[in-house]
């Protein structure tokens, strides 16, 4: 390893997405801007409907009606996605950005053998014949483990369990070795032992193949294991990224801070209120003025700043790659620390 | 698989048994005396009560119902006096033109339904969209022998393209040798091109009415089940693999969306059925449908008993053949079936 770091193989910039909804226009993405170099692994966390999933469509260019991607740039080996034609983009998607949903019951076509969707996977963006395409799926089955991968291949969806499907999901995903991978609580919906076990084979598989990842999690424990850098979502926006020691340890943002202690470890129940802020994040179809949190911060909510003036982001201690935002992110800081044991 | 098979054909043999018993006994119900009708207005009463022997009215209900049935089943369906032929005869001859009807309109039906659901879908909410769902409305809301006989006026009276309500040819056109009861496909045996286009022409309006209704029906269908189907994860999963929105909702979203439409099938069998009579008779097609509305005009009981009898079965066998295409078809079924 150089002390150089890798260019970015993932430049988000500015992106915004909107919901039209009876209640009016919901910002679900608010100016989004980060960057995932090769290999990194990224985790993104967030309180339930921060604009998690949001983000990663956004990114890959599948908001439907009634929802539009309204303003930002997406930079992929090179190009901008949001420039590109439909054409195009269905080049790119499933080759060189792909995404692990978080429902594998529901992620593969129920009427469907799971061989076939797999291989079209391969048969869509590489100019093989239907035989080698078949061989690969098989071996691609085989490399997520699952076991007797040639019977496996002429299975029915509902003939596996919810922990085998997302493997085979992890094997679509995989299919073109592309350079990043999405996964979108790629374990919230299986249980314990194989929630452990698919994070596992995630770690080995991307390790293999030198994969960026974008984790989208509740779990903080996974975040701490599987991840080199965080950011916080909340509201839509961005409100705190660093790498995961600096913002694990000593977090300079109050939302991050409330996360750690409330979050439980093994997140089964999403709903789980943050115990530490009080009321419920703001309506996201309604302008806000000042900080999106002020009016649940333990530190803004008496502070004239927060509530009227909305905070950029900013260094917290001089490196430029752990950016908070909060009026008072070293205060925040030096609070985490006395604070955390 | 087999045993799943059995229960499906017992229960509709019961139900077939249990509609013939209820067609029986309301055909018996109905006012008029059909030992009076065939012996002739006129006939002195030891004439009506030979004629009321003859037809076994004496007999108990029950008695006469298996009788019925008996003779059914052997071929025997009683004889009409309002044509003087039996039965069964008048039915071998109408039904080739019913079915011919029917195979054009289900045709056109099915064909034009998944091609305008899936632009439906494909456009969802957008101008494509909302023609598919006028046109499925305007098919719906208007009684089929309203449609017919607009159809007529525009295409025979108005435009003089098409033929006017005069059956399955023009008259002084001899039908083809008969193989198969369907002009469409003798005339082509027989290589008679004037007589095949004249059949093809005749075919196009009770056809397409016919079919329109039915399309009316099914785009609604399959156009719901597949905007429900599109939101599914499935759709988003196999867009994130690279393939385009059509790609997307004719290959994975479609075969999901046919399974409902599957399970209707059985309806549109009996919706089929009641349309078809009403197409008849306005086109004057000289099918099952305009030889029942006939018989009933004549109370001649016996060919309206007939057609009881073969709406159930053909309505219940409907259902059954549904139900195994529907195991057939659904891997998820399939399983449970077993
Ligand atoms: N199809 C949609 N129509 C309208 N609003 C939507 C739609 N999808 C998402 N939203 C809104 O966008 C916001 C962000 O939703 P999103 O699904 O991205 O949250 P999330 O962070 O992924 O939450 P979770 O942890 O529950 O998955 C929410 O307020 C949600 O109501
Ligand atoms: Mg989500």
């Amino acid at each position: 390893m150089t002390d150089v770091e890798p260019e970015p193989v993932l430049t988000v910039r500015g992106l915004s997405t909107e919901y039209a909804t009876d209640r009016g226009q919901v910002r679900a993405v608010r100016d989004v801007s980060f960057e995932l170099r090769r290999g990194e692994r990224l985790g993104i966390v967030g309180e339930s409907g921060s604009g998690k999933s949001a983000l990663a469509l956004s990114i890959l260019g599948l908001i439907e009606p009634p929802g539009r991607t309204v303003a930002g740039e997406v930079w992929l080996n090179g190009r901008d996605l949001r420039t590109l034609s439909e054409a195009r983009l269905n080049r790119i998607r499933g080759k060189e950005i792909s995404v692990v949903f978080q429902d594998p019951l529901t992620a593969l076509n129920p009427v469907r053998r799971i061989g076939p969707q797999l291989a079209e996977a391969i048969t869509m963006h590489q100019d093989v014949g239907r035989a080698a395409a078949k061989q690969a799926a098989i071996e691609l089955l085989d490399d997520v483990e699952l076991p007797r991968p040639a019977d496996c291949y002429r299975r029915y969806p509902h003939e596996l369990s919810g922990g085998m499907r997302q493997r085979v999901m992890i094997a679509v995903a995989l299919a073109n070795a592309p350079d990043v991978l999405i996964a979108d609580e790629p374990t919230t919906a299986l249980d314990v032992t194989t929630q452990a076990q698919i994070m596992r084979l995630i770690d080995k598989v991307v390790d293999e193949r030198g994969t960026a990842v974008v984790l989208i999690t509740h779990n903080m424990d996974l975040v701490a294991d599987f991840c080199d850098t965080v950011q916080v979502m909340y509201a839509g926006q961005v409100v705190e990224r660093g790498r995961r020691e600096q913002l694990l340890s000593g977090s300079a943002h109050p939302y991050t801070a409330a996360l750690m202690v409330s979050v439980p470890s093994l997140d089964t129940d999403r709903a789980a209120p943050l115990r530490s802020l009080e009321g419920l994040p703001p309506d996201l179809a309604v302008e806000h003025t000042g900080c999106a949190l002020a009016p649940r911060c333990v530190l803004g909510r008496e502070r004239e700043r927060c509530r009227s003036e909305s905070p950029a982001m900013t260094a917290v201690v001089g490196d430029a790659a752990w950016v908070s935002r909060c009026h008072f992110a070293g205060e925040q800081h030096r609070l985490t620390m006395e604070t955390t044991p | 698989m087999s045993r799943f098979l059995l229960t499906r054909a017992l229960g509709a043999a019961l139900t077939i048994v249990g509609a013939s018993i209820a067609g029986f006994v309301f055909m018996r119900l109905l006012p008029g005396d059909p030992a009076r009708l065939i012996a002739g207005e006129h006939a002195s009463d030891e004439a009506v009560e030979l004629q009321r022997q003859a037809l076994g009215l004496h007999e108990p209900i029950w008695r006469q119902y298996l009788m019925y049935v008996s003779d059914f089943v052997t071929g025997d369906w009683g004889f009409s006096y309002s044509r003087g032929e039996p039965v069964f005869d008048q039915f071998v001859n109408a039904l080739p033109a019913t079915l011919e009807l029917a195979f054009v309109a289900v045709g056109t039906a099915l064909t034009a339904s998944v091609l305008g659901a899936v632009l439906a879908t494909w456009s969802r909410g957008g101008v494509v969209d909302g023609l598919v769902r006028a046109s499925s409305y305007v098919g719906l809301g208007t009684a089929p022998f309203w449609l017919g006989l607009l159809a007529l006026i525009v295409f025979f009276e108005r435009l003089s393209v098409l033929p006017g309500p005069e059956g399955r040819l023009s008259p002084g056109v001899a039908a083809p040798l008969r193989v198969t009861g369907f002009h469409l496909v003798d005339a082509l045996l027989a290589g008679q091109w004037s007589t095949w286009w004249d059949a093809v022409q005749h075919v196009l309006l009770p056809g397409l009415t016919l079919g329109f209704v039915l399309y009316a029906w099914l785009v609604r269908m399959i156009r719901a089940s597949m905007l429900e189907f599109v939101r599914e994860p499935y759709a988003l999963v196999a867009r994130s693999k690279g393939r385009g929105r059509w790609a997307v909702v004719t290959r994975d979203v479609l075969p999901n969306a046919l399974l409902p439409a599957i399970t209707a099938s059985g309806l549109i069998v009996a919706e089929l059925l009641t349309s078809t009579v009403l197409a008849e008779t306005v086109f004057n097609w000289p099918g099952v449908g305009r030889l029942v509305t006939d018989a009933i005009l004549q109370q001649d009981f016996a060919v309206v008993q007939a057609f009881i009898m073969l709406s159930a079965f053909v309505t219940v066998t409907a259902t059954v053949v549904t139900d195994v295409l529907y195991s057939v078809a659904d891997p998820r079924v399939r399983v449970r079936a077993t």
